[in-house]
């Protein structure tokens, strides 16, 4: 792969918290448009991993590079580089304070510096495309986990990122809320946007991945396609994981 | 000192006419002159001598028929802002030396002129002494010395002004003092305070008249504390700050001031600025130095409040805001911040209730407020009925608070519990309710209306009776029909009920 084409580069990124090891030497390649999918059971530091991406964690070791840019380096600006790494987050995270609508401008006014108007046509416009605009006034409370996380995703689509990083978004739902999120997340992933998502929907994984990602005791221990991945395990891990799973 | 000089005149007066009667004697007399020697009124105001002005009291005034003098009439004019009343009257006393005469006189109080008229058949010889007294007479309502003028009228005819009189001190009369008085003269008032509890702790006339005074310091307490809480909360929010700051140092002086401050009775801090400062020669105003200290002492506290509130917003919002790329100020103000407000407000007003009753400690070094105020009326009457009065004045402003609180609290429950508005819910569930309502008693009308038209109709029924049969078969099932829709109704409304 070349450096032109990947969007995230991740290079033998360690990660301690106090005196354990969660990452151990992780490299991970995304290329631009490609949709990672990280599985892996709980613990395996895969959330960590994706935190590190944009900094919510601080890397103990290594490099990561988002569009040839070391975000590891102390000299970046973090605040302009996190503008193009959207995350979605298991808890949606929304402004409780503000509507839905005001939810997706904030960020767009303070950041992008964008002007009220415009920020409020770029959130309808993004409400629209996961099907909330009819919900733009709502509070976050009003509205149902499902319906939250969308406005989360629209929030973070509203800043045109570059790359997107889903941080198992569908966990915190109940099931018949699920689906709505994986469509948003689905139509995403067909438009071409580079997306590293941490999930523990297999059947997402299988029709959408372009690659999947096996991590275990912070380690990446298998790699491939989803058939490569789901059907012929090479890591006895893997196998273990994905026979419990069925 | 005025006021018992007279209260001794008038005490003189009543126990005993020798007294009086020996001036007579004594007094040199003007010639040619009807000499008036007593204007005195009876101290009304409750727990003074004091003659209250506009309140209705009791006026004396006596004068002496001079030398070569026969006195027919005489008119006395009260100044000008005198009233009398329906209940005003004169009594007219007339002595030679201390024999009561009773020689045949007309007197009168006219209410339009305030002026006592007293005309005499019989010319009063020189020597003997004239009594006027005037009942619920009411003087001017000034604060000052006011006179009583006139004329007289001799046994020639002659007119002739009234000399000099002695002045009544009269003190301006407040309406609550107004209204205290008139409570002093009413039955009830008198029954109520005949119980010794009441009458010390609840006592009409001095609730009334204790008002105007606890009112001033009532709003002194107030105004230092609308002051200081608004100095107190951005000092809060800087601690607040530098005590969630990374910087150690900013963290520990944040962590002293708020320890300290927190550590030590208010009563203690306002002690230390209040002698402590002028020691040191520094002399601020006494009403700045305490609203200084109520904001040093509340900032403190709002300090551990905001605090508390900028750490109890979930770590997520931080993320969530951070990796939308927005700056860690940006962060602060547009999303953490606004959060703060509304969970750290029913703490805040908790906090301004307190402070607001502590504004009470500032009495200790003399800052006349509310609880001073007070103070100073109990300490005159013995009577603890105005601290019953500053009890009100601190609990108009804090009873109010405290639903405040405690509908904050509710709301914010509700919103953390993902309630949303839940004010517009309520509304519609109301509306619902009463919808239900109506629709209920219009049935119930309805209802009504056909029972009537039942019995109607079977009084009709019993009148055909007689007549035509199948007419009354008729008409008792037509009534038997009714009466089963009137059964029917109330399901109908049930389930219409059920529906809505």
């Amino acid at each position: 792969m070349s450096a032109q084409d990947s969007m995230v580069s991740i290079q033998h990124l360690s990660k301690w918290f106090d005196d354990v090891e969660v990452l151990k030497d992780v490299n991970i390649e995304v290329a631009k448009g490609e949709v990672v999918v990280v599985l892996g059971p709980s613990g395996s530091g895969k959330s960590t991993m994706l935190r590190c991406i944009n900094l919510l964690e601080k890397p103990t070791g290594g490099h990561i590079y988002i569009e040839g840019q070391e975000i590891t380096n102390p000299k970046t600006d973090i605040n302009k580089l996190r503008e193009h790494v959207g995350m979605v987050f298991q808890q949606f995270n929304l402004f409780p304070h503000l509507t839905a609508l005001k939810n997706v401008m904030l960020a767009q006014r303070k950041v992008l510096k964008r002007s009220k108007e415009e920020a409020e046509k770029v959130a309808r416009i993004e409400l629209e495309r996961v099907g909330l605009l009819d919900r733009a006034d709502y509070l976050p409370a009003q509205l149902s986990g499902g319906q939250q996380q969308r406005v989360a995703i629209a929030r973070a689509l509203a800043m045109e990122p570059h790359v997107m990083l889903f941080d198992e978004a569908t966990s915190a739902l109940d099931p018949e809320l699920v689906r709505g999120v994986l469509d948003v997340m689905r139509s995403l992933a067909e438009g071409g946007m580079t997306m590293v998502v941490v999930t523990h929907e297999m059947q997402f994984a299988k029709e959408v991945a372009d690659r999947v990602i096996f991590m275990e005791g912070g380690v990446v221990v298998e790699e491939g396609t989803p058939s490569q991945v789901f059907d012929n395990p090479v890591n006895e891990r893997t196998k273990d994981f994905l026979g419990h799973i069925k | 000192m005025s006021a018992s000089v007279k209260a001794a005149i008038k005490q003189g007066l009543f126990t005993a006419l020798a007294l009086s009667l020996v001036t007579t004697f004594v007094s040199p007399l003007f010639a040619g002159a009807l000499t008036t020697d007593v204007t005195t009124a009876k101290g009304n105001e409750t727990g003074s001598d004091n003659i209250l002005g506009g309140t209705p009291t009791r006026v004396t005034w006596e004068a002496v028929v001079d030398e070569g003098e026969q006195v027919v009439g005489v008119d006395v004019v009260y100044p000008q802002g005198s009233s009398f009343s329906d209940e005003s009257s004169i009594k007219v006393t007339v002595l030679d030396g201390t024999t009561r005469m009773n020689p045949e006189n007309t007197a009168s109080l006219d209410a339009a002129t305030t002026t006592a008229k007293v005309n005499f058949s019989e010319p009063l010889q020189s020597g003997l002494r004239l009594r006027l007294e005037m009942y619920k007479v009411s003087l001017p309502n000034v604060d000052g010395a006011v006179s009583l003028n006139g004329t007289y009228k001799l046994a020639d005819g002659t007119v002739k002004d009234l000399g000099a009189s002695p002045s009544i001190e009269v003190t301006y009369a407040s309406v609550a003092e107004g209204i205290s008085n008139w409570l002093d003269q009413q039955p009830f008032v008198q029954a109520w305070n005949s119980v010794t509890f009441l009458r010390l702790f609840f006592q009409p006339q001095l609730i009334v008249s204790s008002i105007p005074t606890v009112a001033t310091g009532w709003l002194i307490s107030l105004g230092l504390v609308l002051v200081g809480f608004p100095l107190a909360i951005p000092l809060g929010l800087i601690a607040a700050f530098m005590k969630i700051s990374k910087a150690r140092i900013l963290h520990i002086l944040a962590a002293i001031y708020t320890g300290v401050v927190r550590g030590t009775p208010l009563f203690l801090q306002i002690y230390i600025a209040f002698f402590g400062l002028p020691l040191l020669g520094i002399n601020i105003n006494q009403y700045v130095l305490s609203i200084l200290v109520l904001a040093f002492n509340s900032g403190a506290y709002l300090c551990e409040i905001f605090r508390a509130g900028i750490q109890s917003i979930p770590k997520g919002q931080f993320e969530a805001s951070r990796s939308l790329g927005m700056s860690g100020t940006q962060t602060m103000f547009s999303v953490i911040i606004p959060q703060t407000v509304r969970r750290v407000i029913p703490t805040m007003t908790s906090e301004f209730i307190l402070l607001y009753k502590d504004t009470s400690l500032l009495a200790a070094v003399g800052v006349m407020e509310l609880m001073l105020y007070s103070r100073s009326i109990v300490s005159l009457t013995g009577n603890m009925t105005p601290y019953i009065v500053a009890a009100c004045f601190y609990l108009i402003v804090t009873l109010p608070l405290i639903r405040v609180v405690g509908n904050l609290e509710k709301r914010l429950a509700l919103a953390d519990n993902g309630g949303g508005a839940p004010k517009k819910k309520r509304k519609g569930r109301r509306d619902a309710f009463s919808q239900m309502r109506e629709e209920i008693s219009s049935t119930t009308e309805t209802i009504e209306a056909a029972e009537q038209k039942v019995a109607e109709v079977q009084v009709e029924t019993a009148a055909a009776m007689a007549g035509d049969a199948s007419v009354a078969i008729d008409t008792n099932a037509a009534a038997a029909r009714a009466q089963e829709r009137h059964e029917a109704t109330p399901t109908d409304t049930d389930e219409r009920g059920d529906a809505s």
